[in-house]
């Protein structure tokens, strides 16, 4: 049974090892020098040569050959861990032995001297799925091993393995490997295997692997296995890419705003065995390509080839840098999605397609015409149901007039809200303009819903949309102090204020006070215009305004009552 | 390029590459220790897992297998292979966990009873939780020379990178209408005309087409839901929340529901961009194409996207009745606004 390519080439010399220049040359200084630390912690992106690197050290620190030559691959000690019979290399699993009882065992262990070996090696791998006491009783060992003792430690996510650990370390951190280098290691094994390959095929391969030297010999060793010869079309048809004209036609079918022909591109494509999620990915790439044309820095596009590159330069003149960013944002978001795609895998790169393509909307209008951006109660349950305001809301999301214009009363910061000059709320307070004012009473009550914590929204269930001040500040009017005084500590006003900012599209800032002073500061000069409703009594229930489009379908619709009184 | 091998050989239509390969790999013993199959719903994973692993085990010579008549064949059609080990999550939608697979890891260290190697089957991968697929990484990647592990996923992007970069990928794609038509006729006995009809529903997935011929109804719940939808885009809001109460009753109807009805939207997005022939309900196509005309493609746009969002909210075990019902508010209606 043969065994596999990454296997069998595992590099057993540091020369052998590729791309990790920088840890390398550390290491043999080391074993030149005789300084090497008694605990490492090797962490990098799955396939960059960890396990391999930690093999390397048990096999150069007890190599009997001379320290320039470590390790030399002839000696006994050598042949030993290659052939994994070491007794003094303890290579641990940390994945399925990740509890303190499996470290206590091994702590017992620390103590006996080498049988063989000049050094004990101790290989922790996955180290990352270690409990934390596991960590933990590994602590004093790690920090104080006995001198016959090195500690090598091997992660993908470092982010796991606590400080404490780290700090007792030599830490190395592997890179991706480039893609240069990956194809470089490709030729190599296809010659000595004698793999007959189109060089085309080991640039996908290497494109494919991401970096990652384990995957580029695992996806050669899967192709080789077809047997003949590994061929670029035989390559794209295993890994569902397509070919680059095809990439191109959507490109251009894109540019030109042929839905038509952009979806029958994809679709044929999809049929004939293309994976619709390779196909977005290539399609996002070219399409950066344009993008970086376009901002004229499309040298640093090193992906087309000469032939390619002149139309592509033809392409790119037809297009905008907003709608081609725009097109990769989409593009892309396809690519990335690996939510379950359900049984028309075409569908989300067909959906991203027909919205790249589509002319932009008209240009957007203001927000406050546009319907309550208060979550309806549908909202909740479907956090994207807003998506009926079809096509492009990303491009109307941002009035920049708009906010200029309110952007003006936020600045000042709130002084002690409640003992704040008690002028009669004058004319000046039109910056808050009564509609949004009214909006915000009657969706109060849902708006509440969305701040967090839940229990500052508890209190300012208390609390009303009452008026604007002259300040041109919201003013939440209260019923008791306790609600009042804490809505108003500095880090809660501040998260209401970013909340109700947020929902309703206004940069605004609220003033917390009793609701029977702002009745009794609202009453002797009624603003006419700034605020109708703060002359009378905060209104306990908004009368169904014929705004409230909400209110409105229900009684239309199903059928509704509105509850009086 | 490669050798003339006959597919069909193993008795599995479309990805005739993947199949190919495997067989080769097979035949020159040189199947990789650990495979990942990936692909959607029922495209079938589990099909090819269980030709190759017959075709590991038989005991028939090389070019011959799977046999199906030697004992290992038969052992293994009545799942007494000592062997073969299947590890899947214990109640469909519950996690794959740690236990299952130091269990696996136990079966797999010893030596083979009978066959040349043991095989162990994963199903549903994705579904391992962390430690679980953690625990799976070293044996992974340096097993024992007789093992060979199978892993079966949706996605390869829902599973560990570490996993996948130990592994050998085959990502099994929807196979064309075509060849599942031909297959059905001719491996189940199908009305050729029934059997176009099917595999256009099928959406390029065996599985999904084989069950639809022989149990009718697996293709009720199709008809059902379609008819629903179109049914709803006529009525008002108050006969519309009723539907939503019933829809909301079964959430694993309720996802199928959603998954044909965004079979028919996309439809109507095809018809708007004049892309007719992958229509998938071509015989509703009258219908459909009312709805094209009526709505304008952002609209068509935005309501497939809100349908892709409730399954996956639905997924994440939200109310299901709000759902249906927030749902109802946005499909648009004929006579109603």
């Amino acid at each position: 049974m043969a065994q596999a390519l990454y296997r069998k080439w595992r590099p057993q010399t540091f020369e052998d090892v590729i791309g990790q220049d920088h840890i390398v040359r550390t290491l043999r200084q080391a074993l030149r020098t005789g300084r090497m630390h008694h605990a490492y912690l090797l962490v990098g992106p799955r396939g960059t040569g960890k396990t391999t690197t930690a093999r390397l050290i048990a096999k150069a620190i007890n190599c009997l050959a001379d320290a320039e030559q470590r390790p030399c691959g002839a000696c006994e000690m050598c042949r030993a861990v290659s052939e994994g019979r070491l007794m003094d290399l303890v290579e641990i699993d940390a994945a399925s032995h990740t509890g303190v009882d499996n470290i206590r065992d091994l702590l017992e262990k620390v103590t006996f001297r080498p049988t063989q070996a000049q050094f004990k090696v101790y290989v922790i791998d996955e180290v990352h799925m270690l409990s934390t006491s596991a960590f933990n009783a590994l602590l004093k060992t790690l920090e104080e091993p006995p001198e016959h003792v090195v500690f090598i430690m091997a992660t993908t996510e470092v982010h796991k393995v606590p400080d404490t650990i780290l700090s007792r370390c030599q830490r190395f951190e592997y890179r991706r490997i480039p893609l240069a280098m990956l194809v470089e290691q490709m030729q190599k094994i296809t010659t000595t295997e004698g793999i007959p390959t189109e060089p085309a095929a080991l640039d996908l391969i290497a494109r494919a692997a991401t970096g990652s030297m384990r995957d580029a010999i695992s996806l050669l060793d899967q192709m080789a296995s077809a047997g003949g010869e590994v061929t670029a079309d035989y390559v794209r048809l295993m890994l569902g890419a397509e070919r680059r004209e095809v990439v191109r036609g959507l490109l251009e079918a894109w540019v030109e705003g042929d839905l038509n022909g952009g979806m029958e591109i994809i679709n044929r494509a999809v049929d004939g065995g293309a994976d619709p999620r390779q196909l977005a990915r290539q399609t996002a790439n070219f399409m950066r390509g344009l993008l970086l044309i376009r901002l004229g820095a499309g040298e640093t596009w090193t992906d087309p080839t000469d032939a390619e590159r002149p139309f592509f330069i033809e392409l790119a003149k037809k297009t905008q840098p907003h709608r081609l960013v725009e097109a990769v944002r989409l593009f892309s978001a396809v690519a990335a999605d690996n939510r379950r795609a359900g049984w028309q895998p075409q569908l989300p790169l067909e959906l991203a397609f027909v919205e790249a393509t589509l002319e932009p909307e008209p240009p957007p209008q203001p927000v406050m015409a546009a319907p309550a951006p208060v979550p309806a109660p549908t909202a909740k349950a479907v956090p994207t149901a807003t998506a009926t305001t079809p096509a492009r809301p990303v491009r109307s999301v941002k009035p920049r007039p708009q906010r200029a214009a309110s952007a003006a009363p936020a600045p000042r910061p709130a002084a002690d809200s409640r003992s704040a000059s008690p002028a009669a709320p004058a004319a000046r307070a039109a910056t808050l303009d009564a509609a949004l004012v009214q909006r915000i009473q009657n969706h109060w009550r849902e708006a509440i819903k969305h701040v967090q914590p839940v229990s500052l929204g508890a209190l300012l269930r208390d609390a009303e949309a009452a008026g604007v001040d002259h300040d041109g500040k919201l003013v939440l009017a209260f019923q008791h102090t306790f609600h009042c005084e804490r809505v108003a500590q500095d880090a809660n006003q501040r998260t209401v204020e970013g909340e109700l900012s947020r929902l309703f599209k206004q940069p605004l800032t609220v003033r917390c006070m009793l609701a029977k002073d702002w009745k009794a500061l609202a009453a002797p000069t009624p603003a006419p215009a700034a605020s109708p409703t703060s002359t009378t009594p905060p209104p306990p229930e908004p009368p169904p305004d014929e705004e409230d489009e909400l209110i409105q379908r229900a009684q239309e619709e199903l059928g509704a009552v509105p509850r009086t009184g | 390029m490669t050798p003339p091998i006959k597919p069909g050989d193993w008795p599995f239509v479309g990805n005739t590459w993947a199949v190919r390969q495997l067989q080769q790999a097979v035949t020159r013993d040189e199947l990789s220790h650990a495979l990942l199959i990936t692909g959607p719903d029922s495209v079938g994973k589990r099909a090819l897992a269980r030709i190759l692993t017959a075709a590991l085990l038989c005991q028939a010579p090389v070019e011959q297998r799977p046999c199906g008549t030697c004992l290992s064949c038969r052992k293994l059609e009545s799942g007494n292979q000592p062997d073969f080990m299947l590890v899947e999550p214990e109640q469909k939608g519950k996690a794959l966990v740690v236990k299952q697979i130091r269990d696996l890891e136990r079966f797999l260290k010893l030596t083979p009873i009978e066959s040349v190697c043991k095989i162990a089957l994963v199903n549903d991968f994705e579904q391992a939780n962390e430690s679980a697929a953690n625990a799976l990484l070293k044996t992974l990647e340096e097993p024992p020379s007789h093992v060979r592990l199978i892993l079966l996923a949706l996605d390869a992007d829902l599973v560990l990178p570490t996993i996948v970069s130990r592994s050998q990928q085959v990502n099994l794609r929807p196979t064309t209408p075509q060849k599942i038509a031909e297959a059905l006729v001719a491996r189940w006995d199908v009305e050729p005309e029934t059997a176009q009809r099917l595999a256009r529903l099928s959406g390029g997935r065996m599985g999904w087409a084989v069950r639809a011929a022989t149990d009718p109804a697996h293709l009720e719940t199709q008809t059902s839901a379609l008819q629903l939808l179109f049914d709803l885009i006529r009525q008002d809001l108050p006969t519309r929340f009723e539907a939503a109460e019933t829809l909301a009753k079964d959430s694993a109807q309720f996802a199928e529901t959603l998954e044909y009805w965004r079979i028919a939207w996309r439809d109507v997005l095809l018809l708007q961009t004049e892309a007719d022939d992958a229509v998938t309900y071509q015989e509703h196509r009258e219908t459909l194409a009312s709805l094209a005309q009526r709505q304008p493609l952002p609209a068509t746009l935005a309501l497939l996207k809100t349908l892709a969002s409730a399954q996956a909210a639905l997924r994440r075990y939200v109310n299901a009745r709000l759902l249906a019902e927030s749902l109802m508010l946005e499909l648009p209606g004929l006579n109603f606004r």
